[in-house]
């Protein structure tokens, strides 16, 4: 099929993006050092919005990218941007939040009495 | 987490950030092209997330949480070669691709060729590093099970 073409910044993006990338950041929301006892991975909520983020993005940008060479309606461009802040999105909120657990081990606290 | 491997995964983070605002940009300009200019840093986009994100990170977790000999992970001087060979490698690479775009001169063949010195010779540093930690984790104080 000569349009098949088309599709491939599409299935780069969600082998590298949907797979790898989630792979990674899954593992290390996991795996990384806590934060603290009462709140190990920080603020989960925003560990949700990465996940939402970076789905719904790859999800709008499969539909989006090749249906812009298919069809001259406008509306695919503007969820082909929506697509691409969703991501950027996704890319800066998991960096601010993995951030903090990028750290050295903490000294055991000291037993009181 | 060690130093290092602290230092190799924020690099890696930034290099995330940086690579996905890039592709993010060259997405829209996807549907609304505003740069056509932007679309010769494209191997920019690919370089800083496959090297700068990918590998970085990898080399950085590695580094964390191989196997040590005696707690202790030896001949580290190797690993934080292999840091400076590959961030010098790919701030080389970036200033080869951002030259011509920003000044419209091409770049010096010594940027290029130093780019892939320095992206040749950083795996190297890091295998002869990580080479030994790649062995059977051996847990001294307890006893193999008795058939």
């Amino acid at each position: 099929m000569p349009g098949l073409g088309a599709l491939e910044p599409v299935y780069f993006h969600l082998f590298m993006l949907g797979w790898v990338l989630q792979l990674i950041f899954g593992v290390a929301w996991w795996m990384f050092p806590i934060l603290s006892r009462e709140k190990p991975r920080g603020n989960e909520a925003i560990g949700w919005v990465v996940f939402y983020a970076l789905n719904s993005g790859l999800i709008l940008r499969a539909v989006a990218e090749p249906m812009r060479n298919l069809s001259t309606a406008g509306v695919w461009q503007v969820l082909l941007v929506i697509s691409a802040v969703l991501q950027m999105i996704a890319g800066w909120t998991f960096v601010i939040c993995i951030w903090p657990r990028v750290k050295g081990k903490q000294a055991p606290a000291q037993k009181q009495g | 987490m060690p130093t290092l491997a602290r230092v190799f995964i924020k690099t890696a983070l930034l290099y995330l950030a940086a690579g996905i605002t890039l592709g993010g940009a060259l997405l829209i300009d996807k549907a609304y092209p505003f740069s056509p200019a932007l679309w010769e840093l494209l191997p920019l986009h690919f370089q800083w997330l496959l090297l700068g994100w990918t590998l970085q990170l990898a080399l950085g977790m590695a580094y964390w949480i191989m196997p040590r000999t005696d707690l202790v992970r030896k001949r580290s001087w190797l690993g934080w070669f292999s840091y400076g060979l590959l961030n010098a490698s790919l701030l080389a690479f970036t200033s080869a691709e951002l030259l011509p775009a920003l000044a419209t001169a091409s770049a010096p063949r010594w940027l290029e060729g130093t780019a892939a010195v320095c992206l040749i010779a950083s795996p190297i540093a890091f295998t002869l590093h990580i080479w030994p930690r790649v062995r059977k984790l051996v847990l001294t104080g307890l006893s193999p099970k008795q058939g």
